[in-house]
């Protein structure tokens, strides 16, 4: 028992203490605190005691902290609490109280503990789950625990949206539940491993959200005190990593399709010098069969010594890093190897391919370049698509091409001459192609322009193959001998082929030689010929002596000269011979020879004289002749010509007939259809009007013969003129008279159809009144009305009558009419008074422009009807909405007569419909007005039998207009 | 019963109608002095402005007898008349040109010559039950 002692450590602990200890009443006054309260709150113990322990709570804290001391006191039990004291400097201190209530002293105890640092600790702890929590549930991985039974104890969110349930769902159910049943066995037989401690791995197939993928799935055992309580299981898709690796693969078999298909033998070998892959065509070269090289070192193979090239080249790009590209042969295969080296990091790709028969058949070529450089000829040797790859000195000597510019180089590109023969090569070609040699002969230029002339042989070389690999082309320069030929051909083409006698004679004028055409056209045989003067053969009594002479001078002077002499054939024939002679010089200037080219123009001297006395006739014939040369330009004309055309033959020679005869035609087209036929040789014939030189026209009938030369071309023409002016007249006069004929003709079928319709009408009205008034009683109306009827009938057919009476005696008084000086202007002055009632009546007016002694030469009563009915047309058919004005005028008045219009406002009619009948007899164009048609045909033909003629324009609510001429004559 | 009269000449028309008033023909007709008030009738109405018989001169001014024809054609009407009217040429006309023209017309039926008969006016009559009841009633 030491109860002091305790006493006093209890005090010592109490101030020492890091908890406060502390007594309040029961309404909440701090009566004690301890020490601890300044470490704890800031407070000094005086600062506290006898304030509200309220004043320093939490204000969130107030209530929770009443209930519970309230509770301690009536419960008189030990009370816990947790609450918040704010510091004195402000912020928040949790505390853990621990609190008796004493009854007898009526005072809490109580004892706080700052709790800041555990609730901190307690508050990372949450944090911390939490976020494993999320970590958990917001995995993109399907994660989930089976316990032993197989049962899901657990799972996460993208769980539950994977299988598309909910928590409630899934916990408690096996996952065999969710599966299919192949994924579920593997699922069940996996777990079984988990569970006996074994993490498994495996890739599970699952349609998850309508879709198959593939997912990795780990299992790991949860062991709890070495104990196996379930298993942890991570779900992960996998898919694109799937199909990279699908991808991949089909692309390595596509790649090795490609390199077994490729026509190179390939390989890969590793940095270690070991084959790690061969294609088909690589067995194929090398005979080495695919297992027996895989693996293989290169040195294995290939025993190094006898294979440096290779090897010095395969080490070179290994080393280096670079493509390496060379040929070398292989001793082991006894081939040539155009190899191509790819180095990359795994080691080296090879391609090769077999050009042994390449490399034979260009060592062939080297062999025959040796030899051909050697000849003086030229020769190429060309690859097959005709580029140069060698020539040799003698090439290089003719054309002046040297080896390095001609290879690569076609040799039609070096030598093409504007002249080449290219269809010559072209079949050499075909026969290169079809391995055949060739020869040709082909003319070039040298590299400085001169022509030059080849004899070429080509020579196809062929590959072991069979196939063209080069050509041989060998050429010999034939300039020379080409140009001889080509100088023979002209001369023997000029001397031999020509129609021509050709004579070559020596300075002293002896025959040296004839040629074929001399032969032919003389007779004389060259043997006849040799030594003999030409002349002294050829010439003869009718021989101009004048010409004789002429050549004689002409020959001493040493000039050439032309001239035309009469020769003898042997047969003794008389010749007309054109000479052209020439002298040739030699050297010195001295005539060496003579060359004489003589043509037979016998011919054309018969026609020329034929001609001459074809002049004389002509010159004594009434018609006209004139001869015109070939270009139309008029040689000679006869007085026959004078006659007709005025010209004299001074003034028509050299002018073309057509310029001359033709001031004014463009071209005569009688003319330019039948020239076709007048170029044949044939004669044509036509007519045309001439101009004479007085400017009088004259129809001639033109007869032109063409004279043709040798050629069969024409050299001359011969025109002969007729005149046939007075027979032209006489058809002119004839057709004017058919045409009044017909037209005559035509007035007589209107006239019956006039007499037929109108002289008829009212005799068939009064045959039938007549034949009714028998019917009908005398006393009855009817019967009057009719008798009236039949009266106006008579009346009307007596009018007709007259009408006719009229007309018949306008058409029998044509020709014999008499005729005055007549004043227009009197005239209608007349026509106006005589109508001046009706023209009052309507108020209308009639104005004119016309002088009073503007005359006409006609019949005065013919004009005076003439504008009679136009006035009173214009009376009848004026309109009624607008006062009558007629005018007339005079447009233009001349020698030969005159124009006048004749105008009215009135109504007017359709032109369109009455033009074919205005002044046509009874033809009438108004239903309203009466009338009997005959005005505007009494118009015409009035007009007509004077010589006038009318036109007429309408318009209806216009007005009407005539177009009147009257000749003066 | 309607007949048409179309004629220029006032006078034959005064003959035709008393002929036929003669012949006993009691309805009634109407007469046109130009084919185209004739025209400007049977085109404005329905079929009643269609008549039974239509007696055409031929020569008249502006629109003659061919130009009325051939009116009647461009203006559709030659269906609605076949139907129920005849036309005959009625014309002081002996010219033989126009009675083979009358050929080209199939819508004319007859060519008279001026003046009509009591003969012909039967016998036209005759091929028209229609009119000839009308006359006879």
């Amino acid at each position: 028992m030491k109860p002091e002692r305790s006493l006093i450590d209890f005090e010592k602990i109490v101030m020492n203490s890091p908890d406060v200890f502390g007594t309040i009443d029961e309404d909440g006054f701090i009566l004690y605190v301890s020490e601890a309260c300044r470490n704890v709150l800031g407070y000094e113990r005086e600062e506290l005691e006898g304030r509200n322990f309220a004043e320093f709570l939490h204000s969130d804290d107030l209530a929770s902290t009443h209930q519970a001391i309230q509770e301690a006191l009536k419960s008189g039990t030990k009370a816990s609490l947790e609450n918040r004291y704010i510091h004195r400097q402000g912020h928040a201190v949790p505390m853990h109280w621990m609190g008796v209530w004493s009854e007898g002293d009526g005072f809490l105890y109580c004892v706080g503990r700052d709790v800041t640092e555990q609730k901190a600790l307690q508050n990372r702890l949450e944090e911390r789950e939490q976020r494993y929590k999320a970590l958990f549930d917001n995995s993109p991985e399907i994660v989930f625990v089976e316990n032993r039974e197989g049962l899901v104890t657990e799972t996460n969110l993208r769980f539950l949206k994977a299988f598309g349930k909910s928590e409630e769902q899934v916990i408690g159910s096996p996952v065999s539940c969710f599966l299919s049943p192949d994924t579920a066995a593997l699922n069940t037989r996996y777990l079984e491993q988990a569970l006996l401690g074994n993490p498994t791995r495996f890739d599970l197939e699952l349609e998850l959200e309508g879709e198959v993928r593939i997912y990795d799935t780990s299992k790991h055992p949860i062991i709890v005190r070495n104990e196996v309580v379930g298993a942890h299981t991570v779900v992960t898709d996998i898919t694109p990593l799937v199909e990279s690796y699908e991808t991949i693969q089909r692309q390595a078999k596509r790649l090795n399709t490609i390199l077994e298909s490729i026509t190179d033998a390939f390989c890969t070998i590793d940095r270690d010098w070991k084959y790690t892959y061969v294609n088909s065509e690589f067995e194929q070269l090398t005979h080495f069969k695919r297992e027996n090289v895989l693996g293989k070192s290169l040195f294995a193979l290939y025993p190094s010594e006898g294979n440096p090239e290779f090897f010095r080249n395969y080490r070179q790009a290994m080393e280096t890093g670079n493509p390496v590209h060379f040929d070398a042969y292989s001793p082991e295969h006894g081939k040539w190897f155009d190899v191509k080296v790819f180095p990359s990091k795994e080691g080296l790709s090879v391609y090769f391919s077999d050009i042994t028969d390449k490399v034979k058949a260009q060592q062939e070529v080297k062999r025959l370049s040796l030899v051909a450089s050697t000849t003086t000829n030229g020769v190429v040797i060309m690859g097959m698509d005709r580029r140069i790859e060698w020539v040799n000195e003698g090439f290089t000597e003719m054309t002046g091409f040297h080896l390095e510019e001609s290879v690569g180089k076609r040799p039609i590109e070096l030598l093409g001459h504007a002249q080449t023969d290219i269809s010559t090569l072209a079949s050499v070609n075909e026969k290169m192609n079809s391995g055949q040699p060739a020869a040709f002969e082909v003319l070039n230029k040298t590299k400085t322009g001169k022509d030059l002339w080849l004899s070429i042989k080509e020579n196809p070389i062929f590959g072991e193959d069979g196939s063209l690999v080069n050509i041989v082309s060998v050429q010999t320069d034939i300039t020379n001998l080409k140009r001889y030929q080509q100088e023979l051909e002209v001369l023997s083409l000029v001397a031999s082929k020509t129609t021509h006698g050709v004579v070559i004679t020596g300075a002293d004028g002896l025959t040296e030689w004839v040629n074929e055409g001399f032969t032919r056209l003389t007779g004389y045989s060259p043997s006849e010929m040799a030594g003999n003067k030409p002349g002294a053969l050829l010439q003869g009594p009718e021989t101009d002596e004048e010409t004789i002479v002429f050549m004689r001078e002409m020959l001493l002077k040493a000039v050439p000269f032309n001239t035309n002499i009469i020769n003898y054939k042997k047969t003794g024939e008389k010749v007309w011979f054109s000479m052209d002679i020439t002298p040739v010089c030699g050297d010195s200037g001295q005539v060496v020879r003579f060359i004489a080219i003589q043509k037979d123009i016998t011919e054309r001297k018969k026609i020329q004289q034929e001609l001459e006395k074809l002049s004389l006739v002509a010159s004594k014939t009434n018609n006209s002749v004139l001869i015109a040369d070939r270009g139309w330009r008029i040689e000679w004309v006869n007085e026959g010509f004078t006659k007709l055309t005025g010209y004299t033959l001074p003034e028509a020679t050299g002018k073309t007939p057509s310029k001359l005869l033709h001031h004014h035609s463009k071209g005569n087209k009688a003319f330019e259809v039948l020239k076709e036929k007048l170029l044949k040789g044939e004669s044509i014939s036509f007519e045309e009007l001439i101009q004479k030189k007085t400017g009088e026209e004259a129809w001639v009938s033109v007869d032109i013969t063409a004279i043709l030369d040798e050629k069969e071309e024409p050299s001359r023409f011969i025109e002969v003129h007729t005149d046939i002016t007075l027979l032209k007249e006489k058809e002119l006069d004839l057709s004017r008279l058919t045409m009044d004929l017909y037209r005559q003709n035509n007035d007589l079928q209107q006239f019956t159809y006039i007499v037929s319709h109108n002289l008829r009408a009212p005799v068939a009205n009064a045959l039938g009144l007549a034949n009714m008034l028998t019917r009908i009683d005398k006393r009855a109306d009817m019967f009057d009305k009719s008798l009236a009827n039949l009266q106006e009938s008579i009346v009307r057919l007596d009018t007709v009558m007259k009408d006719m009476n009229t007309i018949l005696s306008i058409r029998d008084s044509k020709g014999n009419l008499e005729t005055e000086q007549v004043s227009i202007k009197l005239v209608i002055q007349q026509v106006v008074s005589s109508l001046s009632t009706s023209l009052k009546d309507c108020g209308g007016v009639v104005t004119d422009n016309l002088a009073e002694e503007l005359c006409v030469s006609a019949n005065k009563a013919y004009l005076y009807s003439i504008f009679y009915n136009l006035l009173s047309n214009a009376i009848k058919y004026r309109s009624e909405e607008r006062t009558l004005a007629v005018s007339i005028k005079c447009f233009s008045s001349s020698d030969k007569g005159m124009l006048l219009s004749f105008a009215d406002n009135g109504l007017g009619f359709d032109l369109q419909k009455a033009r074919e009948s205005v002044f046509k007899l009874y033809k009438r164009f108004h239903t309203d007005k009466k009338g009997r048609g005959i005005g505007l045909y009494l118009v015409r033909t009035h007009l007509e039998a004077i010589g006038g003629h009318v036109e007429v324009t309408s318009q209806v609510g216009t007005g009407t207009k005539f177009l009147i001429y009257l000749p003066k004559v | 019963m309607r007949i048409f009269l179309i004629d220029d000449d006032r006078l034959s028309i005064f003959l035709t109608e008393s002929m036929l008033a003669l012949e006993g023909f009691t309805h009634e007709t109407k007469s046109f002095l130009s084919a185209a008030e004739a025209l400007e009738a049977l085109g404005s109405g329905g079929d009643d402005a269609v008549p039974d018989l239509i007696f055409l001169d031929l020569n008249m001014p502006v629109m003659d007898g061919w130009g009325f024809l051939d009116a009647l054609a461009a203006a559709q009407l030659n269906s609605k008349i076949k139907a129920k009217c005849s036309i005959y040429i009625l014309t002081s006309s002996l010219d033989l040109a126009d009675t083979l023209k009358t050929e080209r017309y199939p819508l004319v039926s007859g060519l008279i010559h001026k003046p009509i008969k009591s003969e012909e006016i039967k016998f036209i009559f005759s091929q028209h039950p229609l009119l000839d009841q009308s006359f006879t009633q």
